[in-house]
């Protein structure tokens, strides 16, 4: 026996110290973050047993008896995601350069750094531009290029209704799906053709340098393809499990395919590189965002862990293959963008009605700006992307 | 023993009234016995890293309830052991086999952690072959010292199907030890 017992306290445990620091990092920040429990919550039931019995005698005795139960009800509470303590009331300002897009349920809305934001009234979602010069809106059967500030460049209709819309990596083609189909038309509004009669509602992904126009698509039954689009030629292809949205890294070394659980790492031409799948007690796993870096291979991702309903975000050099958890809150995170300069990751947490900020770099930090839903006129936005230099 | 309890019990006040450094203390003090108790049932770095994480996450929110008259070990060891369980069973259903960390790398051009026995020791060896249930026994009874009615408690088992299983363990890491042996 003894030797058991010394081999269990003896054995090689990988990383114990590593593990110890990332541990306390996340327990710590939760301990910050958590909701204080006042005196009478924590003594809830004891005070729960005395309330009973005053609330029988109230009762027998007088009709307000019934407004003690309720008060009851009150005392015991219900959880509820509160997010970052002491988040900024508003979006006075990002942490660093850049405009950040995001579509909300009235449309579209611009945010500067200094936090003044424009909306384009009557588009339904857009994107941007590579230099952020201009966005490429939808909205019913059409899609548009816009400025910034909402002048309409050009615009186009088709019959079927029409999203998913981006631009190449220099400005001169514009993808987009218009019902089952994926179309493509010249950067000045010109030239507009079907490229391929059928596809699967995942908007398309150019690749984010040329000299080609290199774009990705799903096919209806989730094979993923990707093909100069000037030429149709076929770059490679692979499958993935139910892609919901394809990533190039800033390079255009690789492209990811995310599923529900799952994210899939290949090369332009189909070779795999590597997958992430969350592989913790959560039950059945989630990955509902992803993001490259805009610099190197590194790879952010959301994932939800239904069993405890808490949500991590972590960051994968795929060189390494070790993932970083940088942060960990209740609820859902659903949607990630990077800053350009990859300093900071924007994180969209509805349950807490925050939009958050962590730096990826040097000492952990979280920003956090509450009272999303009301900033953006109702509902939470979806990002859409944190783009370059103010123009 | 009752200074550290006493210790213990003033780290768990200070936490509830909202001390990091008191939390800290905890953390510090019970990490990592829960972290190679983690690593001994699951046999995964980053599964064990998780599941004390998230051990240490369930304690914390559920701090304020915390019977601060008991000690605080037993329960934060019967979740750890209990979702090292779970984790062990439903890899073992999944049939899943893979190296550590979050990333599974299909092609030799990226850099991969390099996956190695994580056992060099016969005992340690020889402990892998038992299953979840087994491991866990004997990491409660040998890792952590909990008598046989301790863990029959935690595991919320009978006491008699606990030490069915700590000999049974045994037995078989005898076994394995000696085919080892040969």
């Amino acid at each position: 026996m003894t030797d058991v017992r010394r081999s269990l306290r003896s054995a090689p445990v990988p990383d114990e110290e590593g593990a110890a620091e990332r541990a306390w990092s996340v327990v710590r920040v939760a301990f910050v973050e958590r909701e204080p429990v006042s005196w009478p919550r924590r003594h809830a039931r004891l005070l729960l047993a005395a309330a009973i019995v005053v609330a029988i005698v109230a009762a027998a005795v007088t009709p307000p008896g019934r407004a003690v139960v309720g008060s009851l009800r009150d005392a015991i509470g219900r959880e509820k995601v509160v997010g970052v303590r002491g988040a900024e009331p508003a979006l006075f300002r990002l942490p660093t350069g850049g405009q950040v897009l995001v579509n909300s349920r009235v449309g579209p809305w611009i945010v500067q750094p200094n936090g003044s934001k424009r909306l384009l009234h009557g588009w339904t979602a857009a994107r941007w531009s590579p230099s952020a010069k201009y966005v490429v809106a939808t909205r019913g059967h059409e899609v548009a290029a816009l400025t910034p500030r909402g002048d309409v460049r050009w615009s186009l209709a088709r019959r079927g209704r029409v999203t998913g819309a981006s631009w190449s990596f220099e400005g001169f083609r514009v993808a987009y799906l218009n019902g089952t189909q994926l179309r493509l038309v010249i950067g000045n509004g010109e030239g507009d053709h079907m490229l391929v009669p059928r596809v699967r509602p995942v908007p398309p992904a150019w690749r984010p340098v040329g000299p080609k126009h290199v774009l990705a698509y799903v096919d209806p039954i989730g094979g993923v393809h990707v093909i100069d689009a000037d030429t149709r030629r076929a770059v490679g292809d692979f499958r993935a499990e139910r892609p919901q949205e394809l990533l190039w890294s800033a390079d255009g070394a690789m492209i990811a395919a995310r599923s529900r659980g799952l994210v899939s790492v290949f090369r332009p031409d189909g070779t795999a590189i590597a997958s992430i799948s969350r592989r913790t007690l959560g039950a059945p796993p989630s990955i509902p965002a992803a993001a490259f870096s805009p610099r190197g291979h590194t790879l952010a991702f959301a994932s939800y862990d239904a069993r405890a309903n808490r949500s991590s975000i972590s960051l994968v050099p795929l060189a390494s293959g070790l993932a970083r958890r940088l942060y960990t809150g209740p609820g859902h995170f659903t949607g990630l963008s990077w800053s350009p300069d990859g300093k900071w990751l924007l994180v969209a947490w509805p349950d807490a009605n925050q939009l958050l900020f962590l730096r990826t770099r040097g000492p952990q930090k979280a920003r956090a700006v509450s009272d999303i839903r009301r900033q953006f006129q109702g509902g939470f936005p979806d990002l859409a992307g944190w783009c370059c230099a103010a123009q | 023993m009752a200074g550290s309890r006493r210790q213990e019990r003033a780290w768990v006040q200070g936490a509830r009234a909202g001390s990091a450094a008191d939390l800290e203390a905890l953390f510090r003090e019970h990490w990592a016995r829960a972290y190679r108790a983690a690593y001994l049932v699951v046999h995964d770095a980053a599964a064990a890293e998780d599941i004390a994480q998230e051990a240490f996450l369930a304690a914390l929110r559920a701090l304020d309830r915390f019977d601060r008259r008991r000690p605080f070990g037993p329960w934060l060891h019967r979740i750890v052991v209990n979702r090292a369980i779970d984790w062990a069973r439903a890899r073992s259903l999944r049939g899943e086999v893979f190296a550590e960390g979050l990333l599974e790398l299909a092609a030799p051009a990226v850099e991969a952690p390099v996956s190695r026995s994580p056992f060099p020791d016969a005992t340690m060896a020889a402990l892998a072959g038992l299953s979840p249930e087994h491991r866990a026994v004997i990491v409660l009874r040998y890792l952590l010292e909990y008598t046989p009615g301790e863990i029959a408690e935690l595991l919320e088992l009978p006491r008699g199907t606990v030490n069915s299983r700590l000999r049974r363990g045994l037995d078989q890491l005898g076994g394995r030890l000696e085919k080892g042996d040969r």
